[in-house]
């Protein structure tokens, strides 16, 4: 059984196409994650579903039951704002209490039930403060148990971690992930933050204007981008444009001289190749070394110092320019890398992702 | 004193403190006289007066023509106050909600009769209530003053519609409440100190109207009318005395209003 399913669905304002025909489904208790850049469509989406926005064509049920004219309070969607938009008028046992009055539940059954919500989200002693009396990591627990206390078909969420500091952020994701499979409700999330959609969700669906452009598990999405637009948009990129040589058994990307492992063509001889910067390895040339023993030879042009990481900039001779990321073991060889320094350049074949798109 | 410290030296603050003390006696000046003069124990108006009492509040209050004329325009005032805010508030809610092209037109034709020669206005209403033969009764009165108070309250309330977070409505209606619902809940209860003031302001202008209202009477009386026509052929201490009241209550709605802003922006139910 599907928690949610769109088919076709289609939103056009005027000449303007927001979400053009759009297949989605969120099985049940999966957790699926609309990933893309602002104006992508994901949003839009998601209020549909919400039932905010009527679609211009195509169907949308929710548990098996076709929803696409019903009105956003006669579905049972729970809905979770980035700016949480808690009651300011009503203390946080009231908040998480509307959604059981407006359902009609009876008196006696809603105090029980706001306290099981109240007590998953770990705010059962502050059920008498005003929300505007609540941290921020406080107040978006109280829109999560107030969108779960209904019981809903599906949890929805818009980019509920955009006002929470780093630290928070990441430690409520977690948090998320947890209730989510532990109440195995299905969710469908909304962001522009790639790291949370790799970290959380069972299934991506990246968008890009108004489309989908890939859908899969994190893994599939970061190491098996179907278009360039996935690869580019997820995790930082090389990406290459290369030409088929040698009867098809080496790439030529832009001077880079590279395997065709997979004997991939694209049709014409031209391909793009994607080449993740921590899959490359640079070091110091080795001076008792002679010159032939690397393949390829580079120059330092950039290093931008991240911490945990350390980003540099290699010109390759003759050849491209990439960025290559190692990460900080403190070993000093790396450490002294500046800029302006020979480097020698490694990647195993593996590292060579030929895009099908 | 870091303000006072910023204008540089001391004396343009002394400057500045003593125009606005003259400001505030010339604006507030006649209406501090007219207000010991009301406790005249004489036949006339004089400042200061010989001598005090509450002689005239007792015969204003126990003269049948001031009665009827207090009654009525309480009784308007009273009838126009929710009716105001009512149409008011749903007019403010169409504009806000409702297609942006209509907007500012739809907005400036609201707002207009607030900002029109009053004079003009009740010009056209009298014709107006003549023609439907209304003239003189509560019937023309009403909403004659509804188009005056109305843009007050649609000001208001759309004031702070504009600032409202309709992500609080949404969340509501995903909550299972209807559009309806969502409003009473989580809408007007949020904005209230907006409701409020529109209906004070109502209550004000409708109680203290006289133009277009003298457009529309033929024996009935309002207070600002019987108060204009009996100034027309004697001025009388009963008059201070009738103005005191009106001051009195206008001044409490006021105080209402400046203080239930006080108290709503301190609030912390205010982000």
């Amino acid at each position: 059984m599907s928690s949610v399913e769109l088919k076709s669905i289609v939103k056009k304002y005027g000449a303007v196409t927001a979400v053009a025909s759009i297949d989605l489904s969120v099985e049940s208790g999966e957790f699926v994650t609309l990933l893309g850049p602002s104006g992508c469509g994901k949003t839009t989406t998601l209020r549909m579903v919400a039932g905010f926005i009527r679609p211009t064509s195509g169907t949308l049920s929710i548990g098996d039951v076709d929803m696409t004219g019903v009105p956003p309070h006669q579905r049972t969607v729970g809905l979770v704002f980035q700016n949480y938009a808690l009651f300011p008028h009503m203390t946080v046992r009231k908040n998480v209490e509307f959604g059981l009055k407006m359902q009609k539940v009876l008196t006696s059954e809603r105090g029980p039930r706001v306290q099981e919500a109240l007590e998953l989200v770990q705010l059962e002693s502050l059920g008498d403060r005003m929300p505007a009396e609540l941290s921020g990591g406080q107040q978006q627990r109280v829109a999560l148990a107030r969108a779960l206390v209904i019981r809903p078909d599906v949890l929805l969420l818009d980019e509920p971690f955009g006002a929470l500091d780093k630290q928070l952020r990441d430690h409520m994701r977690v948090e998320l992930r947890e209730l989510q499979q532990k109440l195995k409700i299905s969710t469908l999330f909304v962001t522009h933050d790639q790291d949370e959609a790799l970290s959380m969700s069972d299934r991506i669906v990246v968008m890009s204007e108004g489309k989908v452009s890939q859908v899969g598990k994190p893994t599939e999405i970061y190491e098996k981008p179907q278009t360039r637009f996935v690869a580019d948009f997820i995790g930082r990129s090389n990406i290459l444009v290369g030409k088929l040589e040698n009867k098809g058994k080496t790439i030529n990307a832009e001077g880079l001289i590279l395997p065709n492992k997979e004997n991939m063509t694209n049709g014409d001889d031209g391909v793009s190749v994607m080449i993740r910067p921590e899959c490359v390895k640079i070091t110091k040339p080795d001076p008792k070394a002679t010159s032939a023993s690397a393949d390829v030879k580079g120059k330092v042009t950039a290093s931008i110092y991240l911490g945990s990481i350390v980003q540099y900039s290699v010109q390759i001779i003759d050849g491209p320019n990439l960025v290559v990321t190692q990460n900080n073991t403190g070993f000093e060889d790396l450490k002294n890398l500046t800029v302006g320094d020979d480097v020698d350049v490694s990647f195993p074949d593996s590292a060579i992702y030929i895009l099908p798109g | 004193m870091s303000s006072q410290e910023s204008y540089g030296s001391r004396l343009p603050y002394k400057f500045l403190v003593g125009l606005v003390t003259i400001v505030i006696l010339f604006l507030e000046a006649p209406l501090i006289i007219l207000v010991i003069q009301s406790f005249t124990a004489e036949s006339y108006l004089a400042f200061p007066p010989p001598s005090y009492g509450i002689r005239w509040y007792k015969e204003v209050l126990t003269s049948e023509d001031w009665l009827n004329s207090i009654s009525l325009s309480l009784i308007i005032a009273a009838v126009v106050t929710p009716l105001s805010l009512v149409l008011g508030t749903m007019a403010a809610f169409a504009l806000d909600r409702g297609p942006k092209k209509l907007k500012h037109g739809l907005q400036t034709i609201m707002i207009a009769p607030m900002v029109l020669p009053h004079i003009v206005l009740g010009l056209g209403l009298f014709k107006m209530a003549l023609q439907l033969d209304i003239d003189d009764s509560m019937l023309a009165y009403i909403p004659a003053h509804l188009t005056i108070t109305i843009p007050f309250v649609i000001i208001s309330v759309g004031a702070s519609l504009q600032t409202f977070e309709v992500s609080l409505e949404e969340a509501a209606r995903s909550l299972g409440a209807s559009r309806f619902w969502a409003v009473w809940y989580i809408t007007l209860p949020i904005i209230r100190p907006a409701l409020i003031a529109g209906s004070i302001f109502s209550f004000i202008i409708s109680f203290d109207e006289f133009i277009i209202t003298f457009f529309l009477t033929t024996f009935q009386r309002t207070l600002p009318i019987e108060m204009f026509s009996t100034l027309m052929y004697q001025v009388k201490p009963s008059i201070a005395a009738v103005s005191t009241l009106t001051l009195a209550v206008t001044a409490f709605l006021t105080a209402m209003l400046i203080l239930r802003g006080q108290v709503t922006s301190g609030d912390k139910v205010i982000k």
